[in-house]
């Protein structure tokens, strides 16, 4: 429980500023550090027309406050994807098995699109691209494709104790669920229940 | 799952002092775990769902840079490199509350369904060697922006 009784309410407008689980909420013009806010919110997709490409320098820089729509095949997501992020260095540490997914097991397959925190490309899209976008304008709360099931997500500020901290800390999830069948890269039909943590 | 210092509502990645996550599969699933059945409740006719588990295995990588680049922190800005290290979370997330309905397709991303916005809360705490972390209590003021819906996509879409 918050220390002090008290509790802060949630500022009006929530910026982006450098944290890849907030990509998307209220999208502003102004610069967080020293990277725009926008950088952190580059979406891409497999199938889509192409007006940006991936050539040097355009993976990164962006000085508008809208989305830029990059184009990712598959095979430049997963090259890059390994390059960049040094997908190997997290195995062994102990998480679940399905951290550990294979192509061709029967777990089942990312979603094709996804943003580039950072510019890192995940297959992930944050819920909505501000907090008073319509339902009608959510992106795909889904993490996996070839799917037909329940789903669900949330981006919920709030605060806490941690251990030697004498004042609350902040935090943030933007978590969600998958629940129903999918066709995994074994190509068999599954049903499952998946969190994004 | 991040923490940070500051009031809530900090996010800025200079002051995130934890990032709890499952890590990238080897095929791209982005910090997914497979999870029991029942460790999801979903009631789309009552507009509510809810999501429990307890001591799930993580890392914590500090910060979402090096959660991204497996550690190897940024150039700019400057975010240094961090190894992670195993932690587990506990968390109780609940939908409710509907606030809107919609049919959504979207041809581009390839989903169509039909979804609810709801309000949420969630209880959570951390654990790992020389730390713990306990949010507080399920404050529904706190949500920002949540889903629950049923959808097709990919192979599923047309």
């Amino acid at each position: 429980m918050a220390r002090g009784g008290k509790s802060a309410s949630l500022p009006t407008e929530v910026g982006i500023q450098l944290s890849a689980r907030s990509w998307a909420f209220q999208i502003t013009n102004r610069r967080c550090g020293s990277l725009d806010a926008s950088q952190a919110l580059q979406l891409f997709t497999e199938d889509t027309m192409n007006k940006q490409g991936l050539g040097a320098g355009n993976g990164l820089h962006m000085g508008h406050s809208h989305i830029w729509q990059h184009v990712f095949s598959r095979r430049q997501l997963m090259k890059t994807a390994a390059g960049t992020a040094g997908l190997g260095m997290i195995s062994g540490l102990g998480v679940p098995k399905l951290a550990h997914a294979q192509a061709g097991s029967g777990e089942p397959k990312p979603i094709p699109g996804g943003v580039l925190p950072f510019g890192v490309p995940v297959h992930h899209f944050p819920l909505s691209l501000s907090v008073g976008k319509p339902l009608s304008e959510i992106n795909d709360p889904s993490e996996i494709t070839d799917f037909n099931g329940f789903v669900g997500g949330v981006h919920i500020l709030g605060e806490g104790n941690g251990t030697g901290f004498d004042t609350p800390l902040a935090f943030q999830t933007d978590m969600g669920f998958m629940q129903g069948e999918f066709i995994g890269e074994d190509g068999e039909h599954h049903n499952r229940t998946f969190v994004f943590v | 799952m991040d923490l940070y210092t500051g009031p809530v509502g900090s996010t800025k990645l200079l002051q995130q002092i934890h990032d709890y996550s499952p890590g990238i599969s080897a095929n791209g699933l982005f910090w997914l775990i497979s999870a029991p059945h029942d460790a999801v409740q979903v009631r789309l006719g009552s507009g509510t769902a809810s999501v429990q588990m307890t001591d799930v295995p993580v890392l914590d990588a500090h910060d979402i840079a090096n959660a991204l680049t497996g550690g190897l922190g940024l150039a700019n800005p400057p975010i240094p490199p961090i190894a992670a290290v195993p932690a587990t979370v506990s968390f109780d997330i609940e939908w409710s509350n509907v606030l809107e309905q919609a049919k959504v397709t979207n041809e581009m991303q390839g989903f169509t369904g039909q979804f609810w916005k709801t309000g949420a809360t969630i209880k959570w705490s951390s654990n790992q060697a020389g730390f713990s972390f306990d949010s507080e209590a399920p404050n529904p003021t706190r949500n920002i922006y949540s889903v629950i819906g049923h959808e097709h996509s990919g192979a599923f879409f047309h």
